[in-house]
């Protein structure tokens, strides 16, 4: 997403702009993976494998949901109402075209804004829900919106911290494998991360116990909860061939 | 007589008899086809056989069984190909024949670049596959969180013969509709146009469409009844016994991820590792030596290899076998599967993938009237006889390559007239080539090119290939190195995160894959 297609959302510039509430391959939702945040791990964990993938310009591997077994796909996509097959979906899909952007007033303060690609498939003039109401407030979803995005915002330094640690402890390992489907066909899953069971049973006392206070340990166990879904990844795609 | 065949007769319950009906009870509907299944309840099963190829995974996929299950009920072990030591000269070298391809082998022959020296002075295997290493340092081919039969090392299995049947016959009753009957066969019943009609048992007549003959080495059906003619192969492969015993684990009881295979003065020892035991044998020659005199080089394998008791506390049992197949395999409306249609000994574990083969072969072509069986009999026939001929070609070069000279065994099986045409012809083109794709000429090649890398080049075969005058020779070797640091790269990130092989099985077992 290049910073040129965001806009600073406003009630003028976009009165009468609607946001398609579905998810489909055509409005953009066909995503490998998404990003995922601490906070969410919990929840995420009995539907998606949550695995790590070292990405361009960060330090440390940032933790994802994975939703496709190759390049634009995403299993979760079906034919339903919602268009994805599952209760609990993670809030970089949820928050769509919706982003927090710095912003700095007159007086030099910097503060958070609420930007929009305005260009996203998922935004129109026809159809889909109306960001804002006649008397030019927030309606509901975009309210909605905007929680997700505080919520993103608070987790995000905390997430950060999280896989800065996870990476110092040694505790990522990569997970490359090859599989065959139904009808035969080999395909490789190369590039991810997941958590070192045998290295976290290692760990000493005071580490667990640092991990824990800094909040890291639960969504260090979700992850790792999490790894059986790739299983449903497999099932998924199998049901597709 | 042109009615729609619609009952498959088994006749056979070791490991080819449940493995067919597994393969076929998952392929059919009950309610079109039906599958039977007679088995002796007197004559056992051989109860050897505990070593696979990788294509073990994919059949039990699609007999419908979870690995985990697998793994737990047969005791079973990932292998992830065979350690050879002693075959060159006797001296304790060894060689790794991996089931990993060479990396990038799809795009590029790397052997041209190990044998030119471009890759460093490292063994073929290490050079080209980062599996060496994890099999020397004895850790599994996939972590925890890799889903059942996905894999990142490729990998088959040892298993324990006795319960894997066991467990097939369990889940094909109970699961895919096979009938089970305890019985002994005593005479066939023909009709008119020399198919078999039935077969007579203890318990009546058993009547049916198509009979698939996994009696073993009797081979009741073929052998027997329509008396096709075996093709000997002795005059290639000399070996016809083996000494087989079941071995606890000593203090050691790590579980090696590969086969071992080690040649001796007159012969070799196999040394498969299950979950609580290991499976040991010597196959020998019993026109170059008897079973007394391979005792001493058993006793001393076990001895050496960490077993605390020698082979006297052990009741070895003496296999004899007849190293050949059948001139046809499927005759009016009989297939042979297993045993029954012929066998050689087990050096690269290939029998089972014969019965897989089969088994798939049968389930694809199944013929939809009894004209129709005639044509599919004919592909049949023409596809394993060309299997059998692939296979005893690829045994036999571990012999020809061999330089020991410290018995007749050895000097003979290096005698030209003991070698195939098709192989002698193959390694004077070899000496000029390294194999790739070129050589798999058919589609159904067993052996894939590269496992007559891996064994042509960790048994020294030199392939002279002069001067490379081809124009991107450069961006070639460009990309060669980069592959090769890649192996580099992936050896010691797998050193570093592959868990060991029985912690792993354990684990496994205990909470299942990806978890
Ligand atoms: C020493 C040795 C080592 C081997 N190692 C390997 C290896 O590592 N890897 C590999 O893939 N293969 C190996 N094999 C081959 C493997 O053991 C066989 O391919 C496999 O076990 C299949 O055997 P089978 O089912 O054909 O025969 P068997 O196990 O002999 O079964 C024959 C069945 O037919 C039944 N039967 C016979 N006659 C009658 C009758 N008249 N009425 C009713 N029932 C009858 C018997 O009860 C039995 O159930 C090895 C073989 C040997 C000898």
């Amino acid at each position: 997403m290049t910073q040129e297609h965001l806009a600073k959302l406003n009630s003028i510039d976009h009165a009468s702009l609607r946001i398609a509430r579905k998810y489909s391959e055509g409005l953009g939702d066909n995503q490998m993976t998404c990003l995922v945040f601490t906070t969410e791990m919990r929840t995420l964990q009995g539907t998606y494998p949550l695995l790590m993938q070292q990405i361009e310009g960060h330090p440390a591997p940032l933790p994802l949901a994975l939703l496709g077994l190759e390049k634009s796909e995403n299993l979760f996509l079906d034919e339903s109402d919602l268009g994805w097959r599952t209760e609990t979906i993670p809030l970089m899909m949820q928050k769509g075209p919706f982003y927090i952007a710095k912003e700095q007033d007159s007086t030099g303060v910097t503060r958070n804004i609420i930007a929009l690609d305005e260009r996203h498939p998922k935004l129109g003039l026809e159809s889909g829900e109306r960001l804002f109401s006649d008397a030019g407030g927030y309606g509901d979803h975009l309210e909605r919106i905007i929680g997700l995005l505080e919520t993103i915002e608070a987790s995000h330094p905390h997430t950060l911290e999280f896989s800065t640690m996870l990476d110092a402890l040694d505790l990522i390992t990569p997970l490359d494998f090859k599989f065959t489907l139904n009808d035969g066909s080999a395909h490789t899953l190369t590039g991810f991360l997941g958590i070192d069971e045998e290295r976290l049973q290692r760990l000493s006392e005071d580490t667990l116990s640092s991990l824990h206070q800094k909040g890291f340990l639960l969504p260090l166990f979700m992850m790792l909860a999490s790894q059986s879904q790739v299983s449903r990844l497999l099932a998924l795609k199998n049901d597709k061939v | 007589m042109n009615a729609s065949p619609h009952h498959i007769v088994i006749l056979g319950g070791g490991t080819a008899g449940w493995l067919v009906a597994g393969v076929l009870g998952a392929e059919f509907d009950t309610s079109s086809i039906k599958v039977t299944l007679i088995e002796s309840p007197t004559t056992p099963a051989i109860g050897v056989g505990e070593g696979t190829w990788p294509s073990m995974k994919s059949t039990l996929l699609k007999i419908g069984l979870s690995e985990r299950m697998f793994l737990e009920e047969c005791s079973a072990a990932l292998k992830q190909g065979t350690h050879f030591k002693n075959w060159l000269h006797g001296k304790g070298e060894t060689y790794y024949h991996p089931f990993t391809l060479p990396h990038g082998f799809g795009e590029i022959n790397l052997a041209d670049h190990w044998i030119r020296g471009h890759l460093g002075d490292q063994s073929f295997a290490s050079s080209v596959t980062p599996q060496f290493a994890v099999c020397e340092a004895g850790l599994a081919p996939k972590q925890l969180s890799v889903p059942e039969y996905a894999y990142t090392l490729n990998y088959g299995y040892h298993l324990d013969a006795g319960k894997f049947a066991a467990m097939l016959s369990a889940h094909a009753v109970n699961n895919l509709g096979v009938e089970h009957v305890l019985a002994d066969v005593t005479a066939v019943t023909s009709r008119e146009n020399g198919d078999i009609e039935a077969l007579v048992t203890d318990k009546g007549p058993i009547a049916g469409d198509l009979f698939i003959d996994c009696s073993g080495f009797r081979s009741v059906l073929l052998g027997e009844h329509y008396n096709v003619p075996f093709v000997s192969q002795r005059h290639v492969l000399f070996n016809d016994s083996a000494l087989a015993v079941q071995v606890p684990y000593g203090s050691d009881s790590k579980i090696a991820t590969t086969t071992k295979s080690t040649a001796h003065e007159a012969g070799w020892i196999w040394d498969i590792g299950l979950q609580h035991r290991r499976g040991v044998g010597a196959v020998f020659s019993s026109a170059h030596a008897s079973a007394e005199a391979i005792e001493p080089q058993l006793d001393t394998y076990l001895k050496e290899s960490g077993s605390a008791s020698g082979l006297s506390e052990f009741e070895p049992r003496l296999i004899r076998f007849d190293p050949g197949y059948r001139a046809s395999f499927w005759h009016k409306n009989c297939v042979a599967v297993g045993l029954s249609a012929g066998f050689i000994e087990p050096l690269e574990a290939s029998a089972l993938v014969l019965v897989e083969l089969s088994a798939r072969s049968i389930a694809q072509q199944f013929p939809k009237t009894r004209q129709q069986m005639g044509t599919v009999a004919q592909r049949f026939n023409a596809e394993f006889l060309q299997r059998w001929e692939q296979i005893i070609e690829f045994l036999k070069l571990h012999y020809v390559l061999s330089q020991r000279d410290d018995s007749a065994y050895w000097i003979e099986h290096r005698q030209a007239a003991s070698v195939p045409t098709a192989l002698t012809e193959k390694l004077a083109d070899w000496c000029h080539r390294c194999p790739w794709h070129l050589d798999e000429r058919r589609v159904d090649e067993m052996f894939p090119s590269a496992s007559y890398q891996y064994v042509l080049y960790g048994m020294n075969f030199k392939s002279e290939l002069g001067k490379d005058s081809r124009r991107h020779s450069e961006a070639s070797l460009a990309r060669a190195h980069a592959l090769k640091a890649e192996v580099d790269a992936q050896s010691s990130r797998y050193l570093q995160h592959l868990p060991c092989h029985r912690s792993l099985l354990d684990k496994a077992i205990a909470h299942g894959f990806a978890g």
